[in-house]
């Protein structure tokens, strides 16, 4: 209550000596393709063999 | 115009953003350095064989550098140049403190940089990198700080650049800061954000010490690095230093296997761009399989022991 009334003193960028300009502009907004998602396998006791095969796939076993 | 590319010395070394730079910048035209550190044959050599032709080094011993390197630098960049930086607190202070002193914009978390056309063109991704933004600079030069691993760093052969030394300018109270002390990351295996295959660990391991084994013996089966998300982190399970995401280390490596991990969008900025991702969670709804290549929905108290044991009889 006692903010309210305080006093509100306005200023233009004028009043301070600036003035503003944009110095970037956005040239334009999209969405990011999503990455797709893959195959989702449940896990029966063997669900390991299938990250083996993945692993076995990219080169890296 | 000139591309500058800010390095800040790291153990002796150029830091990995500089070497991602300049290999993005090396095919624009003339690229120079602007070196921070005591200065190394091993980093400018680097510098060079990434595409540097000269080397401005300043050292300023043990005294906080942003507030001298931003001076100097604004006396070196003209109005047409491009001045990259990476996202480490030196280069991001620098980069403030150039902004203000040339009173041009700093385009920050930039994924993509085309100065091909009439105007230099920054790309940064927002919302949880769902969203693309393309902004353009008005003003020169034109400051971008870049994401880590947004470009490969790449060697072209340069080698040993010109180095100039620069003279550190007085900028008074800001330039009295200085070092005390300096902790080196203590790791085992490789660098987190340098290795091939990283294993990202998350709350649903359960705990610290024999909960989290499973993680620390699939890395060390493969040859790869542990990182883990904020929630393991902030359990105290393994040190920040690990932390992958928004608020702690970008990863780009050929396969991420994430762990009980259920892949909230502040963990995903900073791993989702790995080459290969393979996701073991019991939730068939965890946001991770949205992202995965291969989704396995299991126990990984289950899964992990029998890969570790497949892995290991190989
Ligand atoms: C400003 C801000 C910044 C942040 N920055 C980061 C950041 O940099 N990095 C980060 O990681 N997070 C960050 N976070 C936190 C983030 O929002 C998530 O809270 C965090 O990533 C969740 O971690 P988690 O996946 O380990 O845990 P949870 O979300 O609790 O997920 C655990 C998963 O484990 C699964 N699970 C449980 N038990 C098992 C089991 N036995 N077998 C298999 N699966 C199991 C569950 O199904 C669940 O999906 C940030 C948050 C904010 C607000």
């Amino acid at each position: 209550m006692q903010a309210k009334k305080k006093p509100v003193d306005t200023k233009t960028c004028a009043d301070l000596g600036v003035s503003p300009t944009a110095q970037q502009v956005i040239r334009s907004v999209e969405p990011v393709p999503a990455r797709q998602a893959g195959e989702i396998v449940e896990d029966e006791g063997e669900g390991y063999l299938k990250i083996i095969e993945k692993l076995e796939e990219a080169k890296v076993i | 115009m000139t591309t500058w590319v800010f390095c800040e010395e790291q153990n002796g070394n150029a830091s990995p953003s500089a070497l991602e730079l300049l290999t993005k910048a090396r095919g624009w035209g003339d690229v120079q350095v602007f070196y921070v550190g005591a200065g190394s044959d091993t980093a400018f050599t680097q510098l060079g064989d990434h595409g540097s032709s000269a080397v401005h080094h300043l050292d300023v011993g043990d005294r906080l550098p942003a507030a001298a390197a931003a001076a100097a630098l604004a006396g070196l960049v003209g109005e047409s140049d491009i001045v990259l930086f990476g996202m480490s607190s030196t280069d991001r202070d620098v980069a403030g403190r150039l902004s203000a002193r040339t009173g041009c914009p700093v385009l920050a978390n930039a994924v993509e940089i085309d100065p091909s056309g009439e105007e230099v063109l920054v790309t940064n991704e927002i919302l949880g990198g769902t969203t693309r933004v393309v902004t353009a600079a008005t003003a020169g030069p034109v400051i971008v700080v870049a994401r880590p691993k947004a470009f490969p760093a790449e060697q072209n052969g340069g080698g040993a650049p010109g180095v100039t030394a620069v003279p550190t300018p007085d900028v008074g109270h800001p330039g009295g800061a200085s070092v005390l002390e300096r902790h080196v990351e203590e790791s085992e295996g490789p660098d987190l954000e340098a290795a091939a295959i990283v294993i990202g660990g998350g709350r649903g391991m359960g705990g610290a010490a024999e909960k989290w084994e499973p993680v620390a013996n699939l890395a060390s089966l493969l040859g790869g690095a542990v990182g883990a998300t904020r929630a393991v982190v902030d359990a105290g399970w393994v040190p920040y230093s690990l932390q992958i995401g928004q608020t702690g280390k970008t990863v780009k490596p050929d396969v991420y296997i994430a762990c009980g991990v259920s892949g909230a969008m502040q963990h995903l900025v900073g791993m989702k761009d790995s080459s290969l991702i393979i996701a073991i969670n019991k939730d068939p709804e965890a946001p991770i399989f949205s992202v995965s290549d291969l989704g396995i929905v299991g126990d990984v108290h289950k899964v992990m022991p029998a890969l570790n044991a497949a892995l290991e009889n190989r």
